[in-house]
């Protein structure tokens, strides 16, 4: 898969994470290390959003 | 909420020093911008300074959000971290379009890209202004808040009689201008506010966490623990996530979602910060991370923190103060300082940006568009840049008074929602005139109004209805009773939150009327030169004297210093180095061009003075200052039919050149692909981005396995400095490296490789990385060792050649003397016998010695192979006979012919049965000689049943010199082999259960075509 496809799909992987009704599955109550599932699992795909984000810019052609 | 804990004056004393420091943090990033850029500083000043999106909306109003309906504002954040994946796309394409158009300001990029109106540029300030101005009193108003928080409403002495938001205002104000509003230029670097801001930027983030820590480990156990005191409450559990019916669930979050993807961008601030002062592309890659990193870290503490002030008891209709509220719980007078001083950096950096921002948006679509069109005579240079400045500090003075005078008490997330929803109108007609070329201004304008008045409809008038000015039953039965106009459930879509319900209907009815309009009304062609002079169009002198040049046409001195008069010195050197370029086209006579480049004037002038006066201002004021004199006009008649002409041939003859491109093209990258070379293209850092299947092959690894990894991945064995600086030297210095490695595949496997570098230079010469060629030296190495080992082998038997030709001599002297001296002396002929023996035993050895060494000549011809091996066994019959050894032949009962030299065929078959027979046991022993016909040749298998060959004797067995026997030169087995191989034959031995059998195949037609003798 190319450098552009790939980025689109990333793109609507982390648009389909942080939608309806994904997120829903994980607005649950449980916790996880006393934090509560949803607020974790938002902060913890945000980081790997940060991580992907760091390694589209490296790997950013001109 | 408890009661201040500092006296008034000393926290203006706090935030006077806080300023001072401020405007030396600028006033030091003005002077030495140029410094930090050369230590690549600039970078992270772009991306601290695009922190300007967090302002006190989010340093107080999220938390007081989080503390009433829960996470759904994170989604503000994340939208524009998930578009950031598309940064290096879109804001690069918005980079360029403005970098290329001098544009400043989104109403610029909207006169310029639809071109034609000035009122769109006009209309979408107005409405950037309307949708703004709230927001910047957002910000003094939670600076007023916080101040009377920290300090109580009458802090008491001087500062009891001063409304705090004043001299906030004006010393902003004062920054404002002195660092945004020194140049009408507004391409430059703004070296001073951006380093204030992007200092503001760490510091608001630093004192968050800070805050964030304090609460959570200062008053609580660890955000753990204030999460399961939370959730023991039923009623705070909700806010935990989105799906309680009470909260805004996921309309809300999908609402902020979109409204924030698009005014991470537009909003006047974030567009001079990401879009304007860009000073560099290369930016936008670290932004597109860092910037998403920096909103995740801003966010990191705003649950736990709005959790905690619930906890300890505070109000959720005060969670705007819960940061400030609770240190000052604790009675913690340092954390409770720094954290008003951090909303404070987080409320001025928004006010000094945007007030730059859009101070000049206003000056150049409103303030000097008008002025110009009144013709008082402000023409100037200073009269326009002192106009930029009245702007920016009337935006700052009308945020003021808004925040003075509001006295519908709205939460602070509340009046910047409907400050985000109106700016993420200039959505569908920034993007889609960027993406779209249909687009057109008739479809912005429509777009535009339609989204504003959906906004004002379903945010507006809600929003009135809450501060008492309309009758809320417009709410709850819809305008004149009709249900399905309510605002807040428009057309009865269901939509349930109110802001989920403006979103969708703004935008969509936006996106709609821009569609439409672009393809429905069809762009106006502006008929300028029939309208007549407009009446801002600037005064030029008639000029006398010149032929068929018209009253009003002016010279190039005149243009220059019209142009000058407008964008003043910081443009004197650009204007003139255009006009100077005419000029000397000019004088070199070179009619045709000069009248081009004439014509070509307005455009590079227009996009000059876009950077100063605005889009508008720009067009009007060349509009009519650059008409075309008649001669000029014939010339460029004649010109365009010459070039007419020359484009036609042109065309053809580009079409037939971009085929031959596009084939070699095509040729080159088959060829690249199909060599078995691995072919590699690094970038400068020595990352790889393309390979060859080759160099699949050779690596043993995927495309995608390679693409994106590193030099050091291909490579074993070799110190990562000097992989460094082989990249270094591929890169930067001659861009030539050529030496041998180790490679290494994607197996773990490894083989020796040549590696070849040349240099990839980008369009300026600049290094953009190196590609190496990589071969494998497998094959070659080991041919390099034999070839060592042959010459080694050639060399010991020419010695051994020299030494048995010598030897030969006197050993047929000693014979022929033995010889004698038997016929005289009849007692020593056992003696004489003995040595007689030695020395034909010598014979032998010097005759196989010769044998070996001594070059040979086939004489092929075709023989029955069955006859030969008959003929050859029939001569050893004697010898098994002696031995008590069968020897048996098996032979097909058609003649095998096959093209060989008989003789030496048969010296192959008497070595290796006579090997056979001595092998075979004494008494019981049998050697079976089998004949069998193969494709293309012969297979003649000797089999014994000897004692057998262990593995080390049957690898060395063709080496020249071993032998296993107590009696032999070690030359028998060498001489069968290279007499079969110089028949392209090949000889083998198998040993094991018992049988040892010797393979000779020989093909029945050898070098077809070679001749007969070899």
């Amino acid at each position: 898969m190319g450098g552009d496809a790939s980025l689109k799909a990333w793109i609507l992987f982390f648009l389909a994470v942080f939608s309806w009704p994904f997120l829903g599955v994980l607005d649950i109550p449980l916790t996880i290390l006393g934090v509560p599932t949803f607020h974790a699992a938002v902060f913890l795909l945000w980081a790997l959003l940060v991580y992907a984000l760091h390694t589209a810019g490296r790997r950013a052609r001109e | 909420m408890p009661g201040p804990l500092f006296e008034g004056s000393l926290v203006l004393a706090v935030v006077t020093g806080y300023l001072l420091l401020l405007f030396g943090i600028g006033y030091l990033g003005e002077r030495k911008y140029d410094a930090l850029r050369g230590r690549g500083l600039d970078r992270y000043i772009y991306v601290f300074s695009a922190g300007v999106y967090c302002t006190s909306w989010t340093f107080y109003g999220c938390i007081g959000n989080a503390a009433q309906t829960g996470p759904s504002f994170l989604a503000l954040f994340i939208g524009p971290s998930v578009f950031a994946l598309s940064w290096w796309t879109v804001l690069r394409k918005m980079i360029r379009f403005c970098r290329t158009h001098n544009v400043t300001s989104v109403p610029d990029l909207l006169s310029v890209r639809y071109g034609g109106t000035p009122w769109l540029g006009a209309l979408a300030t107005l409405f950037l202004v309307i949708g703004s101005v709230p927001y910047i009193s957002l910000q003094l108003r939670a600076v007023a808040v916080s101040y009377d928080a920290i300090a109580g409403s009458a802090g008491g002495g001087l500062a009891a009689a001063v409304d705090p938001m004043l001299p906030v205002a004006l010393f902003l104000a004062a920054f404002a201008l002195f660092f945004g509003g020194r140049y009408l230029d507004f391409t430059r670097p703004q070296g001073g506010v951006l380093t204030a801001v992007a200092t503001e930027s760490v510091i608001k983030l630093v004192i968050l966490l800070a805050a964030g820590m304090f609460v959570s480990y200062g008053m609580f156990g660890g955000i753990g623990d204030i999460y399961s005191r939370a959730l023991a409450h039923p009623e705070w559990r909700k806010l935990t996530g989105l799906s309680d019916a009470a909260g805004n669930g996921y309309a809300r979050w999908t609402a902020y979602f979109a409204i924030a993807v698009i005014d991470v961008f537009l909003l006047p601030r974030q567009f001079h910060v990401f879009v304007v002062q860009n000073g560099d592309e290369s930016h936008i890659k670290t932004a597109m991370w860092m910037f998403p990193l920096y909103l995740l870290l801003i966010n990191l503490f705003i649950l736990p923190i709005a959790f905690g002030g619930l906890l300890l008891g505070l109000s959720a209709a005060s969670g705007d103060k819960f940061i400030l509220a609770i240190p000052m719980l604790a009675g913690n007078r340092g954390m409770s300082l720094l954290v008003f001083l951090g909303g404070f950096s987080a409320a001025t950096a928004m006010i000094v940006v945007s007030s730059v921002a859009l101070g000049k948006m206003v000056a150049n679509n409103l303030v000097i568009p008008a002025i110009l069109w009144a013709r008082k005579g402000f023409h100037a240079y200073g009269y326009l840049l002192a106009a930029t400045r009245a702007s920016m500090l009337a935006v700052i003075l009308l945020g003021y008074l808004y925040a003075r005078e509001m006295s519908y008490n709205a939460a602070l997330m509340e009046i910047g929602v409907i400050s985000f929803v109106a700016v993420a109108q200039f959505g569908p007609s920034v993007f889609g005139g960027l993406y779209w070329k249909g687009g057109t201004a008739g479809g912005a304008v429509l777009g535009i109004c339609a989204g504003f008045a959906a906004w004002f409809y379903t945010m507006i008038l809600p929003a009135a209805v809450k501060a008492g000015f309309l009758d809320p039953a417009i709410l709850a039965d819809g305008p004149f009773g009709v249900a399905l106009l309510r605002p807040t459930d428009f057309l009865g879509a269901g939509i349930g939150d109110p802001v989920g319900n403006a979103v969708f209907w703004s935008l969509f009815l936006n996106l709609i009327g821009f569609v439409a309009g672009s393809l429905l009304v069809a762009p106006r062609i502006v008929k300028a030169r029939e309208e007549g002079p407009r009446s801002d169009a600037p005064w030029v002198a008639p000029r006398t004297g010149t032929p068929e040049g018209g009253g009003h046409y002016p010279s190039l001195e005149d243009i220059e210093a019209v142009v000058t008069r407008y964008a003043g010195r910081e443009k004197e050197k650009e204007v003139g180095e255009v006009v100077r370029e005419i000029r000397e086209i000019k004088s070199r006579g070179e009619t045709r061009e000069a009248v081009i480049r004439q014509m070509e004037l307005p455009v590079r002038l227009e996009r000059i003075l876009t950077g100063s006066i605005g889009a508008i201002a720009a067009r009007n004021v060349l509009r009519d200052m650059l008409p075309i004199a008649l001669a000029d006009a014939r010339t460029l008649v004649a010109s365009f039919r010459e070039m007419e002409k020359d484009l036609a041939t042109t065309r053809e003859t580009v079409s037939h050149k971009e085929e031959e491109i596009l084939a070699r093209e095509r040729l080159l990258a088959s060829v690249v692909h199909s060599i078995d070379d691995g072919i590699v293209a690094f970038d400068a850092k020595g990352r790889i981005t393309a390979v060859n299947e080759g160099s699949c092959r050779l690596f043993r690894r995927s495309e995608s396995a390679m693409i994106g990894g590193d030099f050091h991945l291909l490579i074993r064995d070799t110190p990562y400095r000097e992989k460094q600086r082989i990249v270094a030297r591929a890169t930067y210095r001659n861009g030539r490296w050529r030496g041998e490695v180790e490679i290494l595949r994607g197996d773990g496997s490894h083989a020796p490789g040549l590696v070849s570098t040349a240099r990839i230079t980008d369009k300026a010469g600049g290094a953009a990385g190196f590609v190496a060629s990589f071969k494998d030296l497998t094959e070659l190495k080991a041919m390099q060792n034999k070839m060592v080992q042959s010459e080694k082998l050639a060399s010991l038997g020419q010695m051994a050649a020299g030494v048995a030709h010598e030897i030969r001599t006197p050993l047929g002297s000693i014979k022929m003397s033995t010889r004698l001296l038997g016929d005289r002396d009849a007692d020593a002929v056992e003696v004489i016998g003995t040595i007689r023996e030695a020395v034909s035993s010598m014979e032998v050895i010097v005759n196989e010695l010769l044998e070996y060494t001594r070059e040979i000549a086939l004489h092929l011809d075709e023989y029955d192979l069955a006859k030969i091996t008959r003929s050859a066994v029939f001569g050893l019959e004697e010898e098994a006979l002696r031995k008590g050894v069968l020897v048996s032949v098996t032979a097909p009962p058609v003649p095998c012919t096959a093209l060989v030299d008989g003789i030496r065929v048969k010296q192959v078959l008497t070595n290796v049965v006579k090997n056979a027979i001595e092998a075979a046991p004494e008494g019981s022993g049998t050697v079976h000689v089998t004949l069998t016909e193969r494709e293309g040749g012969v297979r003649i298998a000797v089999e014994d049943n000897g004692p057998g060959m262990s593995g080390e004797e049957l690898e060395k067995v063709f080496q020249p010199f071993y032998t296993s026997k107590a009696q032999g030169v070690g030359l028998g087995m060498p001489i069968v082999k290279r007499l079969v191989e110089l028949h392209d034959g090949e000889v083998r031995i198998v040993s094991g259960g018992g049988v040892t059998t010797v393979c000779v195949d020989l093909p029945r037609y050898p070098f077809a075509g070679a001749g007969g003798v070899r």
